[in-house]
């Protein structure tokens, strides 16, 4: 199952959410952010070369890690010989061989955010609570239903209390998970570790358990 | 019943076709087919063709009323350009999904960053930046069909090019830029194909029966003349430009960590 996490804005943990949710269906994450790639990297082919067709979409997998990776390179000469309409057949390939696809999407509203969504089964959108993080996460959400990506969950990140957590739902039409703002999982994605992982009992790792089982509950509809 | 006028104009050896149908009664799939004597360069946005053109021409839903369709053409013009094959009435216009990526692409916008921005070896902006705004794969699926744009901007730009427009004057080693500085196996087949199309220019410039002997007899004869109006060599240079370019993203994005490997070893 391919899963597009995107969100329109930038900066709202779109990297942070995508990278939590593939640890805990331990499923493999894509880092399609062609241009400001997020994720850990390191060596070996990434998604440029995949997209250029110099690797294999298998070959690029990193599995070293605490969640398995299919990084982004960073230069942009990579970008520029990447052909962004191959992701499309990458993701469906690596979706062959694993469970769960997790897509991190770039921000905006350009074709390297829509051509996950058209290849998605499910979206994901991230939004934080702010008023504009909220319209340009309701402007990918209409993208998404365009290209026929099913709304799975909305994810309300750095949000406290559920004060707000009924009305974003209702403006999304779909059920919010709110993931507190936590000391705990910014320090996990700087050293690019699950927050389930360093810290179990926090409330960020339980937000990302019910993210999970309301992905797991899409996905048997 | 679809009847259709086309109207064509030439500019700089590129043949502009409109397309007019008219009395469409509903929405109708319709084949138009160029016959004019060249590739058809459809209309693009964001690099990708506008969906319904293919190498022959349109098959495509349009209408109901009037609509008007549009290509452009390295071949000269004549009449008809361009003919009704099939018209046929479709139940709506939304039985084309929008999901395949070339749609996405076209519709949203190309997320690659543009040839200016990927920094050169010393550290500045591409100077010589590729003058086509897509990189090079999508003309590569078309085949060696090149856009007009490609012909006009190496003319005036990149002497970089061994494809750009060649001055009259100057020695043919010389003038592409020279072999000088490129590798030994690449240097004088380039020298070569600088001298052949040197005497193409010739062959292809004389008037008079005096010149005609001449050319003739510099090329090395009739039979060397017909050998070198049958080859290929420019989609031999056109492979070679695209193969180096790619090559040369490649190598660019490869930075090698001497350093680090320097503290390892």
């Amino acid at each position: 199952m391919i899963l597009a996490v995107t969100g329109g804005k930038g900066g709202v943990g779109k990297s942070t959410v995508a990278y939590n949710l593939a640890g805990q269906l331990d499923g493999l994450v894509v880092d399609g952010d062609l241009a400001m790639a997020d994720l850990p990297g390191g060596r070996g082919p990434d998604l440029h070369d995949v997209l250029a067709d110099r690797a294999d979409p298998c070959e690029a997998v990193r599995t070293d890690g605490p969640v398995a990776v299919v990084p982004c390179g960073r230069t942009l000469s990579g970008a520029r010989a990447a052909d962004p309409t191959a992701l499309t057949e990458t993701l469906r390939t690596l979706d062959r061989r694993h469970r769960w696809v997790v897509v991190d999407s770039p921000a905006g509203l350009r074709a390297d955010v829509g051509l996950p969504l058209a290849a998605a089964d499910a979206a994901v959108v991230v939004t934080t609570p702010s008023t504009a993080a909220v319209a340009d996460a309701l402007r990918v959400r209409a993208l998404a239903r365009e290209l026929d990506a099913g709304l799975c969950r909305v994810v309300l990140n750095r949000a406290d209390g559920s004060s707000m957590a009924d009305a974003v739902a209702d403006r999304f039409g779909a059920p919010v998970v709110t993931v507190p703002d936590s000391d705990a999982l910014a320090a996990a994605q700087r050293n690019g570790q699950p927050v389930a992982r360093t810290a179990p009992n926090s409330g960020a790792a339980t937000a990302f358990e019910r993210l999970a089982a309301g992905v797991y509950d899409c996905s048997s509809v | 019943m679809v009847t259709l006028d086309c109207t064509t104009s030439a500019h700089d050896g590129v043949t502009l076709v409109t397309v007019r149908l008219r009395d469409i009664d509903g929405p109708t799939r319709v084949r138009i087919s160029s016959r004019l004597d060249g590739p058809v360069w459809p209309p693009r946005r964001e690099g990708v063709p506008e969906r319904g053109w293919t190498d022959e021409g349109f098959d495509g839903v349009v209408g109901p009323g009037t609509d008007v369709l549009g290509y452009a053409t390295p071949a000269p013009p004549s009449n008809p350009p361009a003919e009704l094959v099939t018209a046929e009435p479709v139940a709506d216009t939304h039985d084309e999904l929008t999901t395949d990526p070339e749609s996405v692409l076209r519709q949203l916008g190309d997320p690659t960053p543009p040839a200016d921005a990927v920094p050169t070896g010393d550290g500045e902006p591409a100077a010589d930046a590729d003058p086509v705004p897509r990189n090079g794969h999508t003309f590569e699926v078309d085949g060696d069909t090149e856009p007009p744009k490609t012909a006009t901007a190496s003319a005036a730009g990149a002497r970089s090019e061994p494809l750009g427009a060649p001055d009259r004057d100057d020695e043919t080693a010389t003038r592409d830029g020279g072999t000088a500085d490129l590798p030994a196996a690449v240097g004088p087949w380039l020298a070569e194909m600088a001298r052949r199309t040197d005497r193409a220019e010739r062959l292809s410039e004389v008037e008079t029966v005096p010149e005609a002997t001449e050319a003739v007899r510099a090329a090395g004869g009739l039979a060397a003349v017909r050998d070198l109006a049958e080859a290929d060599d420019a989609a031999q240079l056109r492979a070679l430009a695209r193969r180096a370019r790619r090559l040369a993203d490649r190598r660019a994005g490869a930075t090698i960590p001497v350093d680090t490997l320097d503290a390892l070893a």
